[in-house]
């Protein structure tokens, strides 16, 4: 294999790896919110949101459930 | 309704009770010696159907299963639907089914907590290590880290971190089923725990992978759709609104409108990152959930798997959702259910009481069949993996040093299964009367804290050497082992102190970061002449698991 093609193929891993680490970074972070449900921060989460009694921590189990699979689908189709 | 106690009903609180300490802790699980009960014929009609049809199942992949690769892959013919749907089934266990709806009843969205962390790790799996593994290793995870490691050494860990967690498995799941079937059937303890085992060793030695996954996928398909029916029917009782559930819910149980949020079992957050962490990153170390990556034909259909898996076990835990604020509004308003103030069964039993207040006895009798289905899905595929970890990675890997003969190594498989097979239902017996519930929180931890540190490093960065491993995955093994025994679920539950010296239950918050410390720092101050190697393969094992190049595939066929 020559010099070139060898840092390229470098370069490709690279980034690859640049964006593995993007989307589990991004879902760790997101992942994370659900600690903040138990902190002062996180507190007006625990009160109704868009309706009367689904509370913002319900809303955001539920959401983030939806977004890790969206989450998936996105990771997966940018590396098809 | 009846005002006696089941027998599905005390079963299913005791299997919930042994696969998931928490949960049991939290929703209180009966208590007291197991005693024999008056069978529910519905239950045990839809079992038998269930067994005749996979031990129908096995009989038919026997003739497929001619060679170790069928054996521990099925060849690596399942396709990515097909395995995302049996990794499912492997993973949706009745804990979380009854457990997580338990805990709700109890305690409302706190519950859901482990619903969340079990949805977790399967992003991650995808995101980091689903390519990688499928491209380097051939049987089992230990493949992977050997093509860089030094390979005898380092599959003796991967065996030690993969038998670990078996075994755990094993004891719970074996104490759990036999206790259940004890009931349903009105067996001898003893009887209960043999049939379990034998049934398995019946999938696993005939049919191998082939058997296990369809076995998990009848299994999954049969839990989904239960839970997606009483989530309907509960919807049904409150004209599709899910606001006007969330109101009976805080309208009927007694802590109010507190159930609809944070707060009620849980308002220390370090304790709630204890459970996320332990659960997320376990499911990157379960040996019995990696191995499922080597049963697809290519990288895409492996993607493929985790995406399907993902998706459906995120599909469960929503109706979850509302099964759990279902129980509270449908089962809180029924006095009928409760006996000095308590729920009939314990906390676990919601679900099932939840089946038959919207299905009635067809509904309750198809989850209680549902709750065996999943015990021998589980053991099934933890006895694969057991199976390949002595075959593969001990014989043909360590003794045959990589070239043993094919019909030998299968013939050594066969025989390892009967052997876990045997051991599970020893084991069984042996734990009868002992509190195993600390085992349900241990796997997930060992496997954070030992394979899953080792897998990474070894996978994505080229300082890790074989020492280095080795060191982090034996600190991070004593450093779980001795959290969870001074934790609450030993130190106080079975060893009966007043106090836990550690105060969480689920310690791989604290015990995997140990494990990549030392890993990082013994492989940082390794100058041996193997560390030279260990770095220098990086590069070769990089292209490979990038690349998945023929060279790859073939490297650790043995």
């Amino acid at each position: 294999m020559s010099n070139s093609n060898e840092a390229e193929q470098r370069r490709a891993i690279a980034a690859n790896v640049r964006q593995r680490f993007i989307f589990t970074g991004v879902f760790l972070l997101l992942y994370s919110t659900v600690i903040a449900l138990y902190t002062d921060a996180g507190s007006w989460l625990n009160q109704p949101l868009f309706s009367d009694h689904i509370s913002g921590a319900i809303w955001l189990i539920a959401g983030l459930i939806v977004i890790f699979i969206a989450m998936e689908k996105l990771f997966l189709s940018l590396r098809k | 309704m009846t005002h006696s106690i089941p027998s599905w009903l005390r079963a299913a609180a005791i299997i919930s009770t042994l696969l998931t300490p928490a949960l049991a802790n939290a929703a209180g699980a009966i208590e007291g010696a197991v005693e024999r009960q008056p069978v529910n014929t519905t239950a045990i009609i839809m079992f038998v159907v269930f067994v005749l049809s996979t031990l129908g199942i096995s009989y038919w992949s026997s003739k497929k299963t001619r060679s170790s690769s069928d054996f521990y892959t099925a060849g690596g013919n399942i396709s990515g639907v097909q395995n995302g749907t049996a990794i499912a089934g492997d993973f949706m266990s009745a804990a979380s089914f009854l457990g997580i709806s338990g805990l709700m009843f109890a305690f409302g969205f706190d519950g859901l907590i482990f619903a969340i962390g079990a949805m977790a790790g399967w992003p991650m799996l995808l995101f980091l290590l689903a390519k990688r593994i499928r491209n380097m290793g051939s049987y089992t995870f230990t493949d992977v880290v050997s093509l860089r490691l030094d390979r005898t050494k380092i599959r003796v860990v991967g065996i030690g971190g993969t038998i670990t967690v078996v075994v755990m498995y094993l004891i719970a799941q074996m104490v759990g089923a036999g206790k259940l079937i004890q009931l349903l059937f009105g067996l001898p303890y003893e009887t209960a725990v043999i049939t379990v085992g034998i049934l398995v060793i019946a999938y696993v030695t005939f049919g191998g992978m082939l058997a296990t996954t369809w076995v998990q996928i009848i299994k999954a398909v049969l839990l989904l759709s239960g839970a997606t029916v009483i989530a309907f029917l509960v919807m049904m009782e409150v004209g599709f609104s899910f606001d006007a559930l969330l109101a009976g819910a805080a309208a009927n149980h007694p802590k109010g409108e507190a159930v609809l949020s944070a707060g009620v079992l849980y308002n220390d957050p370090i304790q709630v990152a204890t459970v996320l962490v332990s659960m997320a990153f376990g499911i990157l170390g379960l040996p019995h959930i990696l191995m499922r990556l080597f049963t697809v034909a290519n990288i895409k259909e492996a993607k493929r798997s985790v995406f399907v898996a993902s998706t459906l076990i995120g599909y469960f835990y929503l109706a979850l959702i509302i099964i759990g604020f279902g129980t509270i509004y449908l089962l809180y308003q029924n006095p009928d259910l409760f006996v000095d103030g308590k729920i009939i069964g314990g906390g676990n039993m919601v679900a099932i009481h939840l089946a038959n207040a919207v299905g009635g006895d067809l509904l309750m009798g198809f989850m209680s069949a549902v709750a065996f289905a999943t015990i021998l899905a589980v053991v099934a595929g933890l006895t694969v993996s057991g199976a390949a970890a002595i075959s593969h990675d001990l014989y043909a890997g360590i003794i045959c040093k990589g070239e043993p003969d094919a019909a030998t190594e299968l013939r050594i498989t066969r025989i390892t299964t009967v052997a876990i097979g045997i051991i599970a239902i020893a084991l069984g017996i042996l734990f009868q009367k002992e509190n195993v519930a600390f085992l349900a929180a241990m796997p997930m931890v060992v496997a954070a804290s030992v394979n899953f540190p080792v897998l990474f490093l070894a996978l994505f960065w080229a300082g890790t050497t074989t020492r280095g491993a080795i060191c982090g995955a034996l600190i991070g093994l004593i450093a779980s082992v001795v959290l969870i025994v001074i934790g609450p679920q030993v130190w106080v539950s079975v060893l009966g102190n007043e106090q836990a010296l550690f105060p969480y239950n689920y310690p791989a918050l604290f015990t995997m970061p140990i494990a990549f410390a030392v890993t990082y720092l013994v492989s940082k101050a390794d100058r041996s002449e193997r560390a030279a190697i260990d770095r220098q393969n990086y590069h070769d094992l990089l292209i490979r698991s990038e690349y998945g190049t023929d060279q790859a595939l073939n490297v650790s066929k043995h």
